[in-house]
């Protein structure tokens, strides 16, 4: 009995089958030379009709012969064979197609899992996170953009996303997923310069690059529609991005130069990322060497390459003790210490260069924070704070003279002491929480290291989120009112 | 009529192969013209899901439903090589699962609008007409084998 099938390889399932399930060779008409059975008897020459029966066939089942009919596939007879009778030479190309398939597919598996897994995000070079990072701006594509964020800048950001495209979306300001549509940027021959400032730090500077916006006012959202009544008719415009953008830098001079925009790249585990904040500091930074307000030295980029002994506190209490304590000391590096690692590293190396300042300015304080009365709230690895009662006292030195004040936080008060003593308190009147949602002084703290730190990443994403969330729908109104005023300058914006 | 089956079959295995690769591709390539996705693939938001970086507008089982695709490519790709009415049935419905998914992603990531879709979502779309016509390939096998005369179930049982 042959035990595979000549025309596909497909094993035989029993001795009583004649024909192959699969594509319906004659199990005895075919012999598989090539899989170690022997060879079948040498075919009739071109029977007239088929030959079903071969010498190893059973006999024919009866009824009350005794025995068990036999089983047959009956399901696929369109897939029973050609009735020619003639052998047909086994064709290894679907074996072969199969194989490779198999394998092919194990290999890309393996490939997805690791991507998936193992890989991890980012860009592979600090160039292509910028490009990357602008194009996904360009394009509107918020997924492209937050991959290519530094994820410890980015964590909660779609927090404020959410909110925020929610409460738009219900005032019909956007639709769709799209910030826009009724502008269509497109930019082109974007070309970049890279400046390797550390290790795991770089500026890219970008040095060509155009830009096309088309602008049609009928998708215009209603509620803009102001826009749309002011410039009616469709329009493009285009400019180089290099010129339009550096001209607005706060460094930018007077006598026609300006500098090249840029943002800063950091590397984490591997991958390369835009710093939102190393950007803002870098600029912050360059500005003031710029103007050579102070002599400052030059940051030192390795410095966030080192690893760091993060400071944590066991409870709310002990986190703003060590902050405080940071603080008195003058040493930046021990404040940043106090900071979620994957928001400060970015910051990490101009800390010399500010301690340097604040020491060539003789600046020193002296805080003190007694009679904390503070409120927790789990939120998964997050804890928000909220704080009751307070009493705090701050001193500031520079040069030679000295500024003291004092202010003592009960509930939604607070009240200020001069150095005088004169006393004010300020409160969050009835307006303030319902028009923003805040009636409290909060901050959110992260879990870490068996402790925790103060985030202020998730605390200034807590108190945007609150203010968009709560805000009514009239503050919405009024700001789109004051946007209308600010473009056509008409009352008709108030109707 | 086995040689019309003999053909057509690494044809149709091909084109199998075809479908599981377009399906397994469109995960590194961006999926809209416009938009979001537009310069981002689904590697990447799978990524970003799982880092739970988006939270808040994604949930978290988007990432199986995300990848659910590729493992359909490279169920319906490494499967080629299994025949019967089991493995060919498996791959039908795989097929169905993909078109289902296909139209997800095209109501909600490109508005219903072919103009946005891009590299990923015609892949995509590539991958499910490979497929059909693999079906349709082997039902017209059958079909001709079928016509030519197999055998029927009577002779099957003498």
């Amino acid at each position: 009995m042959t035990r595979f099938c000549g025309g596909c390889g497909a094993p035989r399932p029993s001795a009583e089958q004649r024909f192959c399930a699969e594509c319906g060779t004659p199990f005895d008409a075919a012999a598989p030379a090539a899989i170690g059975v022997p060879a079948p008897p040498a075919p009739s020459p071109a029977p007239a009709t088929p030959t079903y029966a071969t010498t190893s066939a059973p006999a024919p089942w009866a009824p009350g012969a005794g025995t068990a009919r036999p089983s047959y596939d009956y399901a696929e007879p369109a897939r029973l064979a050609d009735r020619s009778g003639e052998p047909r030479a086994k064709s290894p190309v679907g074996k072969i197609i199969g194989v490779g398939a198999l394998v092919a597919a194990v290999a890309a598996g393996g490939l997805v899992g690791w991507q998936v897994l193992g890989s991890g995000g980012g860009a592979e070079t600090p160039e292509a996170a910028v490009q990357g990072f602008v194009t996904a701006l360009v394009e509107q594509d918020a997924v492209a953009a937050l991959a290519l964020v530094n994820p410890g800048e980015a964590a909660g950001l779609d927090d404020v996303y959410a909110s925020a495209s929610d409460r738009l979306r219900d005032r019909g300001i956007v639709g769709g997923d799209r910030i826009t549509d009724a502008l269509d940027v497109s930019v082109s021959g974007l070309e970049f310069e890279v400046h390797e400032q550390g290790q795991d730090v770089a500026r890219i500077e970008l040095v060509d690059g155009d830009y096309t916006v088309a602008y049609d006012p009928a998708a215009v959202p209603d509620s803009l529609s102001f826009v749309a009544d002011e410039e009616p008719d469709p329009r493009e415009w285009s400019g180089d991005i290099v010129d339009d953008i550096g001209w607005e830098l706060p460094h930018a001079t007077v006598d026609g130069e300006h500098p090249e925009p840029f943002l800063s790249a950091v590397r984490v585990d591997g991958g390369w990322y835009v710093s939102l904040v190393g950007t803002y500091v870098d600029y912050l930074y360059t500005e003031v060497a710029y103007w050579e307000e102070w002599d400052v030295s030059s940051p030192d980029f390795d410095a966030a390459s080192e690893e760091v002994e993060p400071i944590v506190g066991e409870t709310p209490e002990d986190v703003v003790g060590n902050l405080v304590d940071a603080v008195n000391s003058g040493d930046v590096e021990d404040l940043l210490a106090n900071l979620p690692e994957d928001q400060v590293r970015v910051l990490r190396p101009y800390a010399r260069t500010l301690q340097g300042v604040l020491r060539e300015e003789g600046v020193g304080f002296d805080i003190s924070v007694d009679g904390l009365d503070l409120e927790t709230e789990e939120r998964g690895d997050q804890v928000v704070v909220t704080v009751d009662r307070a009493e705090v006292s701050a001193g500031v030195r520079s040069d030679g003279s000295e500024d003291w004040g004092a202010a003592s936080i009960d509930g939604s008060c607070l009240t200020g002491t001069e150095e005088d003593g004169d006393q004010e308190t300020v409160c969050l009147d009835q307006e303030v929480p319902d028009y923003l949602g805040l009636d409290s002084l909060r901050f959110v703290l992260t879990k870490t290291d068996g402790g925790y730190q103060v985030d202020p990443l998730a605390t200034a994403i807590d108190y945007a989120t609150t203010i968009i969330d709560e805000a009514p729908d009239s503050a919405i109104d009024s700001a789109i009112d004051e946007i209308c005023y600010g473009a056509i300058y008409e009352e008709r914006c108030y109707a | 009529m086995a040689a019309v089956l003999d053909s057509a079959r690494p044809a149709v295995m091909l084109l199998w192969c075809t479908a599981g690769a377009c399906w397994v591709t469109q995960l590194f390539v961006p999926w809209t013209t416009r938009g979001t996705l537009s310069s981002a693939s689904m590697l990447d938001a799978v990524r970003l899901v799982r880092s739970d970086s988006v939270d808040a507008v994604v949930p978290g089982w988007a990432a199986a439903v995300l990848l659910a695709l590729p493992a359909i490519g490279l169920l319906v790709g490494g499967s080629v090589g299994l025949a019967g009415p089991v493995a060919e049935g498996g791959r039908i419905a795989l097929t169905l699962i993909a078109v289902a998914l296909w139209v997800l992603a095209f109501v909600g990531l490109a508005d219903s609008d072919v103009g946005r879709l891009g590299f990923g979502g015609w892949l995509t779309a590539g991958g499910a007409v490979a497929a059909g016509a693999a079906v349709t390939c082997r039902h017209v096998g059958r079909k001709g084998a079928s016509g030519a005369g197999a055998p029927t179930r009577q002779e099957i049982d003498r």
